[in-house]
């Protein structure tokens, strides 16, 4: 007999395949299951170590976190029906209809997403500000005295975070209207369905699977961003809260009331994941078209008024991009237009004297994805091949981690391995290696979901071939399976490396003298008054990722909406 | 025989001799600051010190800053347990060092005598103002003003006199123009809010407080930011600004302008050595430099203040010191002038808490953007 | 309703997807479109439907021209080849969609609903998703939502190709009779000969685009107007020769086969190239016809309802040979000779194309 598949279908001929899977268990209890474990435990405990529900209750009563989570909320769902109705519209243009430079459309969505935390909303604040390029040519042209708030409330949190990610659900929405099979609008036009009436009721509603998982990332994002509410003045709102609250070490009481929001917003986001989850199973429709729906192509007129629907979006989505490269190289920025000097110095400080942030930012980010790879790789192997007991809590978790947010994994990660380490007298928190490996848990999903997408492509047989001449399971998968699945590998290991390089929140907590990355860099500088150098360390960090990006697309094709949800 | 003893004994002294000087290297090739005061600051400062020992210990010293909120540095030292993750705490109010001496998590300072009683004990009047710990732990590093910003330009068009007083911040027509940070979350405004308690009394403090609320624009996250939004003109004006911040602003190339009015609070950017430290003595002597007259220097080329009468802010024409004397209203040192002082660091101390849940319950929930 | 069709054309880039088509569809009439996968039925029915524009020619239903009208106004119901059921709408939500839209009652609707549901046989499972029904009955779900409209025309492409061979001849059957019922005018793509033959009034047997020939079952089979419909329809034996002229009533053909005395069925002159075909059924493994040739079997297939020899005649060109009563037949040994022959009557003569 072959073995024809690892995993427990067979008997193993060693311990090994048994150890590794108990090895990636281990891993996934110490560095996701612990942490969390532990800020529930702080959640419902006091500082006494008693079992308590007094936070709670204290939250609840409490008018200003009452507010806060309603704002939570409401600013959550508003974001998700913005970014809703702007990336449906650019994605149904994209793939349905033809016209002048679709396809460099198609590639200028992404750029939005590229933008890294705290430098998008500070380069927003630049151009659209009180005293951003726009208010000061408005208050030149007209004479005005006072400003127009553009920004600061909770209107501009949410014009930020809708035209920072409104191509996520862009990707999504793409994919799911490639799926759709042309026959079923056609089938709706034969009965007398058309125009919008066909939109409400067909082809949204056959899009539903890939637009929950965008809705979805998009709502924990906004809900758990606190850099773009905080520099925007916006408080009463959970992330600010838990955030603001946590870094106050002082007051032990708002400490711990930061550590139960903290848990509190793992709650809630996994509440909405279940929900979505459960609202996408029930509701899979990707009947894999034949063909594709022609694109239309528009009338002149409509072509114009497309191209220029277009542009003001990607105009107002580069917005940041444009503040944030001036404020890199502007000197005194202040009341006119464009700054007035010009000066290179805020770009020799970042590269020539924080170099470290630049390393360090590498070092944690190629770590992050090794033991991405060396975990998520053989993680998705498991759930795409095997049906070995505990599959769908491997499955369960590795979604999970995308529901937690970034400041709260960042606080459990501090609480849970504060403890001194046997044989050193030292936690872990005292060493780098906590950076990378929070990073690497960060951005699991992503290497599973990629690996997992290309192993479902790679058919079963071509493993079972292997076996049959001989390959045991872990021979199969070195010599027939990886050099099959190092594409989908590859892209996701790259966009978690972009990704683990734009990640803040998480690593903010942890960050020590000497570790800072690019964007704890970026927060230091911004910490410090220099929005400049900030400004500076975000031009490079884009530059980064937009290299990232290019090299995703040559190796993906442009299909990154699957690696979401 | 005797040769090879008297070889062995010779080698033996040597090694001793040279083990010793090795553990007696003046020190330490590394040094930590966990602090509030600002990176325009406490990088020059380390910067400073790192030339400084090479050339007076021959020790190339490796520096770094973790910068902190007061809060935050505080609450990590705390975390710290003892086993602290950097040498120096400096900045933010003495009180919190006081806290920390009595949790023993810091070191006395032990420096020279001298250089000790070179800082007077107190300045100010009617309260004294602290500039080191009678029990030795800390010791002030500079005079620093908490004082208020203002856009010239915004100011001049938007129609309003240049403020030169606390009250004219509540001027109708800065309504939300102008910009200041939670006394929850920053010790400057945590001690102007009690310096106006002070010199108007509770009720009526709070009503100044409230009205300057309706008067704020924007609550920045920390105090840092304030001097940042008003320089780019995004607000008006800021309150409660220490003048190296917003000094910083004016040497980055903005048009800003700072006010120290009446009774502005002074601290003494308290430093301190945290029990544990792995590198106290490499600490000791970044404090004994900050104090010389080279040390001083960084800080008056900076908008602060010389700590001891025996410097003054002072260099030659159009240099930086000169330009941050005309920038803080031409006082070159505050042991020239009689310092005015309402903060009582006691009532300070005991009305802390207070004073934080009332601002959350009378002003930040009620709080609406103008 | 009756359809018409003239010179229309549709063009994909390159690909003249139809070509030149012309047709006549009478009222209550179940018309077939016939051929091989590309060849561009579905196309043509599109056109008719309205989802795609022709590139020319006109298309009339009675004496109105369709080109410019949308599929809606059409008043056509459609059957797609993998029915198109919206996977998000239950069985009663597929079927009263389009009634809905025409803002009928809501008593009405549910009437036409359990009447639409009857006539397929499908009540009682309203509240299903297609995802939880089977192939025959997804595709009765897509033929009620198709007819509860009350159409005028049915279009229906390929149908039945995602059932089982089984379930296939069964539902065949009830399409049958629910359009002789219903008497509406029906227009059938299929690639399969059986089907189209057993269900049609008549059949349009198309090739790249091009109808080849349109006509009744029965004359389609026995009479096919080109070597490509023969072979459509399931003729087996193709004799390549050159035409002689008449003789005898008959044309005469030279074939490597030898000479051939066959029917004309197309225009042919002395010199010509052509074809003669035969069924395999015609052919009988005795002489006294005709066409008679001596050969060897070579191979003998058991095929249920006939044996079918491959005879090697002697001149070299295989004969397929069927016997229709393999029961009472002593099947031939492979290599064993025989006298085959045909009539006249039952050779056809083509053009060869
Ligand atoms: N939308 C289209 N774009 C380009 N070519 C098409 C399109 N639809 C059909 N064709 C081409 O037209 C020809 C006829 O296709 P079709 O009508 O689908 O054939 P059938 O239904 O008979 O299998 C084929 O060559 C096909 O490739
Ligand atoms: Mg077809």
């Amino acid at each position: 007999m072959t073995n024809t598949g690892g995993g427990l279908g067979a008997p193993p001929r060693t311990a090994l395949p048994a150890l590794g899977v108990a090895a990636i268990w281990l891993f996934l209890l110490v560095f996701l299951v612990y942490p969390l474990a532990r800020i529930f435990y702080d959640a419902v405990t006091d500082e006494a170590g008693r079992l308590t529900v007094a936070h709670f209750v204290e939250f609840a009563r409490d008018r200003f976190y009452q507010r806060s989570l309603v704002n939570s909320l409401l600013l959550g769902l508003g974001t998700v029906a913005a970014t809703s109705a702007l990336g449906f519209a650019i994605a149904f243009l994209l793939v349905r209809y033809e016209f002048v430079g679709r396809n460099l459309f198609s590639y200028l969505t992404l750029i939005p997403i590229i933008s890294p935390p705290l430098v998008g909303v500070l380069g927003f604040t630049f151009i659209m500000g009180r005293a951003g390029t726009v208010n000061v040519l408005l208050m030149d042209w007209f004479d005005l005295v006072r400003p127009i708030n553009f920004v600061y409330g909770v209107h501009g949190v949410l014009l930020v975070e809708t035209l920072h990610l409104f191509p996520m659900i862009t990707l999504n929405v793409v994919d799911a209207l490639a799926k759709i099979d042309p026959a079923l609008e056609e089938a709706a036009e034969s009965v007398g369905a058309r125009g919008w009436r066909k939109l409400r009721t067909i082809t949204l509603p056959l899009t539903t699977p890939g637009y929950a998982a965008g809705a979805l990332l998009v709502f924990i994002w906004t809900f758990s961003d606190f850099a773009t509410p905080l520099v925007l003045g916006v408080h009463d709102l959970l992330a600010a809260q838990a955030y603001l609250n946590i870094v106050q070490f002082v007051d032990r009481r708002l400490f711990r009331m930061g550590i139960v929001i903290s848990a509190l917003m793992v709650v809630l986001a996994l509440g909405f994941l279940i929900a979505a989850r459960q609202y996408v199973a029930i509701k899979d429709y990707s009947s894999l078209a034949y063909s594709r729906v022609a694109r239309r192509r528009l009338s002149g007129l409509r072509q114009a008024l497309v191209v220029v629907f277009l542009s003001l979006v990607m105009l107002a989505s580069f917005v940041p991009y444009l503040g944030v490269a001036l404020a890199s190289v502007g000197r005194g920025w202040s009341l006119t237009p464009f700054p007035v000097q010009y000066t290179l110095h805020y770009f020799e400080r970042v590269i020539v004297e924080t170099p470290k942030y630049i390393l360090n930012s590498f070092l944690y980010s190629a770590l992050a994805v090794a033991i991405g790879i060396a975990v998520g790789v053989p993680i998705a192997w498991l759930l795409a091949r095997t049906r070995i007991p505990g599959r769908d809590t491997l499955d369960g978790l590795n979604t999970l981690i995308l529901a937690i947010p970034g400041t709260a994994i960042g606080i459990a990660y501090v609480r849970a391995f504060h403890f001194d380490l046997p044989g050193l007298d030292r936690g872990l928190t005292s060493f780098w290696i906590i950076l990378p490996l929070v990073l690497a848990i960060r951005r699991l999903p992503y290497t599973v979901r990629g690996s997992y997408a290309s192993l479902l492509l790679v058919h079963r047989s071509l493993e079972e071939a292997a076996a049959s001449v001989g390959a045991t399971g872990v021979r199969s998968f070195r010599d027939v399976t990886l050099p099959l699945v190092w594409r989908g590998v590859l892209v996701g290991a790259l966009f978690s490396f972009m990704t683990s390089l734009q990640e803040a929140s998480a690593v903010l907590f942890l960050s020590l003298g000497g570790w800072e990355t690019m964007t704890v860099g970026i927060f230091s500088f911004y910490i410090a008054g220099s929005a400049n150098e900030a400004a500076a360390l975000g031009v490079i960090l884009i530059l980064v990722a937009a290299l990232s990006v290019v090299v995703i697309n040559r190796v993906a094709g442009a299909r990154m909406g699957g690696m979401f949800g | 025989m005797r040769k090879i003893a008297l070889t062995v004994l010779v080698m033996v002294l040597v090694a001793l001799a040279s083990g010793a000087a090795l553990a007696q290297a003046p020190i330490e090739s590394e040094l930590v600051l966990i602090t509030p005061v600002s990176k325009f600051i406490h990088d020059a400062a380390l910067k400073a010190f790192a030339d400084y020992a090479r050339e007076r210990y021959g020790v190339t010293v490796k520096t770094s800053g973790l910068p902190a909120g007061t809060p935050v540095a505080y609450g990590r030292i705390v975390e710290w347990k003892g086993k602290p993750e950097a040498d120096i705490f400096w900045g933010g109010e003495s009180a919190l060092f006081e806290k920390l001496a009595d949790q023993r998590l810091l070191q006395k300072l032990e420096l020279s005598r001298e250089l000790w009683d070179s800082i007077p004990p107190a300045i100010g009047k009617p309260k004294p103002i602290h500039l080191k710990d009678k029990d030795g732990y800390w010791v002030g590093t500079a005079l620093e003003p908490y004082g208020l910003v203002y856009h010239p330009r915004r100011i001049q068009r938007l129609g309003v006199p240049e403020p030169k007083d606390w009250d004219d911040l509540l001027n109708p027509k800065l309504k939300g123009e102008v910009a200041q940070c939670a006394p929850t979350r920053s010790s400057s405004s945590n001690a102007t809010y009690e310096v106006i308690l002070s010199m108007y009394g509770e009720d009526k403090g709070w009503e100044w407080l409230r009205k300057l609320a309706a008067n704020t624009g924007h609550f920045t996250a920390r105090s840092r930011d304030v001097p940042t939004v008003v320089a780019k003109g995004e607000y008006a004006a800021g309150f409660a600004v220490p003048s190296y911040m917003a000094f910083e602003e004016k040497l980055a190339g903005f048009d800003l302008k700072f006010v120290a009015p009446r009774n502005a609070f002074v601290t003494p950017e308290p430093m301190a050595i945290l029990a544990g430290a792995r590198n106290p003595r490499a600490a000791r002597a970044f404090i004994e430099f900050l104090l010389t007259e080279r040390g001083q220097m960084v800080f008056m080329e900076r908008g602060l203040f010389p700590i001891t009468p025996k410097y003054k802010v002072q260099g030659s024409p159009g240099s930086t010191a000169e330009l941050a004397v005309q920038f803080t209203g031409g006082l070159r040192s505050y042991f020239d002038t009689e310092v005015s002082n309402v903060y009582d660091e006691g009532i300070a101390a005991k009305r802390s808490e207070a004073l934080k849940i009332r601002f959350r319950s009378e002003i930040e929930a009620v709080w609406k953007k103008p | 309703m009756k359809i018409a069709l003239r010179d229309v054309v549709k063009r994909f880039g390159a690909v003249i997807a139809v070509d030149r088509a012309t047709l006549d569809v009478s009222d209550g009439e179940l018309f077939t479109l016939l051929g091989p996968s590309g060849c561009g039925k579905t196309t043509l029915l599109r056109l008719i439907a309205g989802f795609s524009r022709a590139d020319a020619g006109e298309i009339w239903f009675d004496d109105q021209r369709v080109e410019a009208l949308p599929p809606w106004r059409r008043h056509i119901g459609m059957v797609f080849q993998n029915y198109a059921l919206w996977p998000h709408m239950t069985v009663r939500g597929n079927v009263t969609y389009g009634l809905k839209l025409r803002k009928l009652a809501g008593a009405e609707i549910e009437r036409r609903l359990q009447e639409g549901l009857r006539k397929v046989n499908l009540v009682g499972l309203e509240d299903r998703y297609p995802g939880q029904l089977s192939g025959g009955q997804q595709q009765r779900v897509a033929l009620a939502r198709a007819l509860v409209l009350n159409p005028d025309i049915l279009l229906l492409d390929e149908p039945l190709s995602n059932l089982d061979a089984k379930i296939r001849m069964q539902v065949r059957g009830e399409i049958r009779k629910l359009q002789k019922e219903l008497g509406i005018t029906t227009i059938y793509v299929t690639h399969d000969q059986e089907e189209a033959l057993s269900l049609s009034d008549r059949v349009a047997v198309m090739r790249d685009g091009v109808i080849r020939q349109t006509a009744p079952p029965k004359e389609l089979y026995e009479r096919p107007a080109t070597r490509f419909v023969a072979d459509f329809v399931g003729v087996n034996n193709f004799i390549p020769g050159v035409c002689q002229g008449l003789a005898d009533g008959h044309v005469v053909a030279d074939t490597a086969l030898g000479r051939i005395r066959a029917r004309a069925a197309a225009m042919l002159k002395p010199g010509d190239r052509c074809v003669v075909v035969v069924r395999p059924e015609n052919i009988a493994l005795s002489s006294g016809s005709e066409n008679t040739f001596e050969g060897r079997v070579v191979l003998a297939s058991y095929l249920g309802n006939t044996l079918r020899y491959d005879v090697e005649t002697n001149r070299g060109p295989l004969l397929k040979v069927d016997v229709r009563d393999p029961w009472h037949h002593e099947a031939l040994a492979a290599g064993q000779r025989v006298t085959v022959s045909f009539p006249a009557s039952a050779a056809l003569m083509l053009v060869d194309d």
